[in-house]
């Protein structure tokens, strides 16, 4: 035991010994592992910002499909929907995506019933939006920073329905416990909503809320009962997804993200790799030559690679450990500038708002395997070329 | 203790062509030995050393140490004979980044020799080698004299059975080399069995018996 203690030692003290592998070695780490810890960070806080915005949404939520694309619903369902028995209430909305500003930013119109506007919501300045008031509007603080908008502003021209070029004016800026979701949300009415996409009586969903336990009894009922009526014989299926489903849903969709961050990340591990394997080489003949010396001086292989492990164990775990502070103050103090982007679309190098983010426990254990492995697949393989060769031909 | 039956080295030379080192060499030393070689540059003697120092196998023949038959050893035995052999190298072959005390005692680690102990053991050796005041010094802060009793001292400090030493006073003036000479005479005279090579006049005369090496073949004079 006390003989694998100060061979350990030596490997920690080795790490001194050669400074400037060392710190190439920790500086190709730091590039791997902070994007790493930064990225699943982030994605980890989007996917717990949707599901715990999904959890606030109704128990169901029924749409419309053509051609399996969403398709817009008669408001006038909304009746029939509220007659079926467990139903407590419903919400009608409009959600609707259209592009603002000389940048073209794209935002998210959202259209509810003066009553249903969230309780999450409350404005920083102005008022929200009034039902006898058409293109009345409120804007998220961030979106209307990007868009340059004021209380009172006047939206130019940006939609146009049969009844001509419209204006809008903001009447107020809001918050939102969600950052991401207000970020790029514009509220309004649902009439205003309806004439700004020129959709008359028409919406995109419904949310609905059911008494305990009558949510699957009142799903079968919707899609038993309720008919979208037709007017040219065509034939608008319902859908209708329960909480969880949707949930279920915007999980994947972070996943699907973390599938293309992974890419991104397995690109960026082999150029580390690589670059690790690059740098081992430097100082490879002195480093040859050292173990030549210790194999002459009665050190076995073994002790040899143990060494070279305790090296690495404590490159990877410092780089590991560092990576992780400066993540935390990439999140927390610099709000993610720069790589929120990768998985926020439309997102300014510096967000206006505070990007969620969630280290996990796993996140940060697999940075440490990960970090090991980097090191000792740049290091051990050759320290064992090295050790097993005779002594004598090692240190030539 | 060490001996060697019909031991051969070949190498494969610059041209590819076979370079015999040590060509059919049998040899047997006995316990307190101390055995002189000496030749010519390019004569065999370093491969020979080698092969004694259990640091590269023979081509051919047989060589067994301290009872143990080398030729099929695995690394791991090898290396156990190795911690009883202290093996003063031509070019030194110190650790050129760490000061002289760990040089010296960096062979015991594996042994599991705690650093307070090593620090300890260090400063006795290099005493003996004159070289105490210059226990923190790094192998670039010292004089090739001083870099070779480094390397004696760091072959004494395991106490081992057999001490081999190439050219030991090639480096030195004549000072130091009296002083090197002395301590292989103390080694000598504590039983350890010394095998070294040399064109030092004066270490052959500690010499118990002297050979020639001639084309990697070895005579007794």
């Amino acid at each position: 035991m006390q003989r694998c203690v100060e061979i350990f030692r030596s490997g920690q003290q080795a790490v001194l010994i050669y400074p400037a592998g060392s710190a190439a070695t920790f500086a190709a780490l730091l590039v791997v592992l902070v994007p790493f810890l930064t990225g699943t960070g982030i994605i980890e806080g989007l996917k717990l910002d949707e599901t715990a915005a999904l959890e606030a949404a109704g128990d169901l939520h029924v749409s419309g499909t053509r051609f399996g694309q969403r398709s817009p619903l008669p408001a006038a369902l909304d009746s029939g929907i509220r007659n079926i028995d467990g139903v407590l209430s419903v919400v009608p909305r409009v959600a609707g995506s259209i592009k603002v500003g000389r940048d073209q930013i794209e935002a998210t119109v959202i259209g509810l019933p003066e009553s249903a506007f969230p309780k999450s919501i409350r404005c920083v300045t102005g008022r929200l939006p009034e039902a006898a008031a058409p293109h009345e509007l409120v804007v998220g603080t961030s979106l209307a920073k990007r868009l340059n908008l004021t209380t009172g502003a006047q939206l130019p021209p940006f939609y146009r329905n049969p009844e001509g070029e419209r204006t809008s004016v903001v009447v107020g800026l809001f918050d939102a416990e969600n950052p991401f979701w207000q970020s790029r949300m514009i509220l309004t009415t649902l009439t205003s909503a309806q004439r700004m996409f020129a959709q008359p009586d028409r919406v995109t969903d419904f949310a609905v809320w059911c008494k305990p336990g009558y949510s699957e009894s009142v799903r079968a009922a919707i899609l038993r009962t309720i008919r979208v009526p037709s007017e040219d014989r065509t034939m608008t299926h319902l859908s209708v997804s329960s909480r969880e489903a949707l949930v279920g849903q915007a999980i994947e969709a972070e996943f699907r993200k973390l599938g293309v961050f992974s890419l991104h990340f397995v690109v960026e591990f082999t150029a580390a790799l690589l670059v690790l394997l690059v740098t081992s080489g430097y100082g490879q003949t002195e480093r040859r030559r050292e173990i030549g010396i210790l194999k002459a001086t009665g050190w076995q292989t073994d002790e040899v690679l143990l060494k070279a492990f305790a090296e690495c164990l404590v490159i990877s775990v410092t780089a590991a450990s560092v990576s992780l502070v400066i993540a935390l103050v990439w999140l927390r103090c610099l709000n993610g500038a720069g790589i929120a982007g990768v998985f926020l679309p439309d997102l300014d190098a510096f967000p206006g708002f505070a990007v969620p983010f969630r280290l996990q426990t796993v996140s940060v254990m697999l940075a440490f395997v990960i970090s090991l492995s980097l090191t000792l697949s740049g290091s051990l393989y050759s320290s064992w070329r090295s050790a097993i060769v005779p002594p004598d031909e090692a240190m030539r | 203790m060490i001996e060697m039956q019909g031991v051969t080295k070949q190498y494969r030379g610059d041209g590819n062509e076979i370079v015999t080192a040590v060509d059919n060499v049998s040899l047997s030393i006995s316990r307190g030995e101390l055995v002189v070689l000496t030749g010519d540059s390019g004569s065999g003697k370093t491969s020979l050393l080698s092969i004694l120092g259990a640091l590269s196998r023979p081509t051919s023949g047989l060589v067994r140490i301290l009872g143990r038959e080398l030729t099929g050893c695995s690394g791991t035995e090898l290396a156990r004979v190795r911690r009883q052999i202290g093996f003063v190298f031509q070019t030194f072959s110190l650790l050129s980044r760490l000061p002289a005390w760990e040089n010296v005692t960096y062979p015991l680690i594996p042994l599991g020799v705690s650093r307070a102990r090593r620090f300890a053991l260090a400063g006795q050796v290099l005493e003996r080698v004159g070289l105490q005041r210059k226990m923190s010094s790094r192998p670039e802060q010292l004089s090739g004299g001083e870099l070779q009793r480094v390397a004696v001292a760091r072959a004494l400090a395991g106490s081992p059975q057999i001490l081999l030493a190439d050219e030991p006073t090639s480096n030195l003036d004549a000072r130091a080399a009296e002083q090197l000479i002395e301590i292989f005479r103390e080694a000598h005279e504590q039983g350890t069995t010394i095998v070294l090579s040399t064109h030092d006049g004066r270490l052959m005369s500690l010499g118990t018996r002297v050979f020639e090496m001639q084309a990697g073949q070895l005579r007794c004079v």
